[in-house]
């Protein structure tokens, strides 16, 4: 728990020096040195979304959660964690720049508190999804417990897991685009906005590869009961998003 | 035991917030005979998070914030923190006065004061700063401290949230 906590403190650290940077260099940039900060910028914002992911949230633990409760047969190479990685990064990132665009040319005024008002009522709405998508896997499990899986099914599952832990716009992307636009600099909180997602999706998807691993570890006790272990899956997204609606 | 790993690992990432607005936090304590007669504390706000608060605040784009922007700020952002106790927690109940907004080097700053009913003797006090909710990252580093009075700062690891804290000697 101790070594826990100095890594949230450690990450959380890094995460205002990286914030200060990202600030006053988007600042900076200007026509005589355009090229090399704004890559430099951008290779911070890829470096800032692949920390800012590590600290909490970002549907890493539900995606860990759906990887690790898939049947054997059900299972495919570290790529699909990457493919359902990116999946959360994009919805994300899309969900963020939708929000902003729309709360700085829409509303305008009261920016900041809207901007955390839409975050707790979309995080709200995305709580009753996860719900949904825990029960549907509970449900999958059942039915896979008397037949052989379909591939359609899973990959409706794997879209909606990825929907669901995506759609709550990230507002650290929301604030890396607001401030860029602020600056004049469009584009260029467009392309930060990317960078930031290509780095979470990384990080999220290592969380589905420790789910993956975790199956593969459980196989060794649990090779008739995988269903169980699907269903043990689905029951906790179903908690976490009575936690996540609660909090 | 490494199901355990896996699992603890989730489950705390899932339960811990994460910050995406940072203050730096300068405190100062006034004091008479070791007693304290106010704590003056500032924030400063991050950049990106100031300028999305100035677009809004600084409504008659001056640059600066004039009384009425003030009030404005105090109703609509500063008075609503009351219900996270302002991210500034101590033992003893405080009243706070004197809340002034600025715009210093394009970030915001506040600047607000504690006042306490009863005497309260330096060494028996102390104050935490954070956001339950850690939604906002407070940071309080030790050359944030300006005075001469001995003091410590240290961690705060709650189970939800990051913060410090400042202890009087």
């Amino acid at each position: 728990m101790e070594t826990y906590n100095l890594l949230i403190k450690k990450l959380t650290m890094w995460q205002y020096e990286l914030n200060h940077f990202i600030s006053s260099n988007i600042k900076n940039v200007d026509d005589d040195s355009s090229i090399t900060i704004s890559l430099t910028v951008l290779a911070i914002a890829f470096l800032y979304g692949l920390i800012h992911a590590a600290g909490p949230g970002h549907g890493k633990a539900i995606v860990g959660f759906y990887f690790s409760g898939q049947r054997k047969e059900e299972k495919k190479s570290y790529l699909q964690a990457f493919e359902m990685g990116y999946l959360i990064a994009i919805i994300h990132t899309i969900s963020a720049l939708i929000t902003t665009f729309s709360l700085y040319f829409i509303i305008k005024t009261m920016f900041y508190k809207n901007f955390r008002d839409t975050y707790d009522y979309i995080l709200h709405i995305s709580s009753v999804m996860i719900i949904i998508v825990g029960l549907y896997i509970i449900y999958e499990a059942y039915k896979n417990k008397k037949h052989k899986d379909e591939e359609t099914k899973i990959t409706k599952s794997k879209f909606m897991v990825a929907f669901t832990a995506g759609v709550v716009p990230c507002p650290g992307v929301m604030t890396i685009t607001l401030f860029s636009i602020i600056q004049h600099k469009y584009l260029l909180g467009i392309l930060s906005a990317i960078t930031m997602s290509i780095g979470m999706g990384l990080t999220i998807s290592i969380a589905g590869i420790l789910g993956i691993l975790f199956n593969k570890q459980t196989d060794k006790f649990t090779k008739n009961i995988g269903y169980i272990l699907q269903m043990l899956s689905g029951v906790i997204i179903v908690l976490l998003g009575l936690f996540l609606f609660n909090s | 035991m490494f199901r355990l790993l896996t699992i603890l690992i989730f489950f705390f990432t899932l339960i811990y917030a994460h910050p995406h607005t940072f203050m730096e936090v300068y405190p100062s304590i006034q004091t008479q005979n070791n007693t304290i007669k106010q704590v003056d504390i500032k924030w400063i706000i991050d950049e990106m998070t100031s300028s999305m608060l100035i677009m809004e605040f600084d409504s008659n784009g001056d640059g600066k914030i004039d009384k009425k922007e003030n009030n404005y700020i105090n109703k609509n952002y500063f008075s609503t923190l009351k219900e996270f106790d302002y991210y500034t927690h101590t033992k003893q109940k405080y009243k706070v006065i004197n809340f002034k907004a600025n715009i210093k080097n394009n970030k915001i700053e506040y600047n607000y004061s504690l006042v306490f009913s009863n005497k309260i003797n330096i060494k028996d006090f102390s104050m935490s700063f954070y956001d339950t909710d850690f939604f906002v990252s407070m940071v309080l580093k030790e050359q944030f401290v300006k005075q001469n009075i001995p003091h410590k700062v240290e961690d705060i690891d709650g189970d939800y949230y990051f913060g410090y804290k400042i202890t009087y000697k």
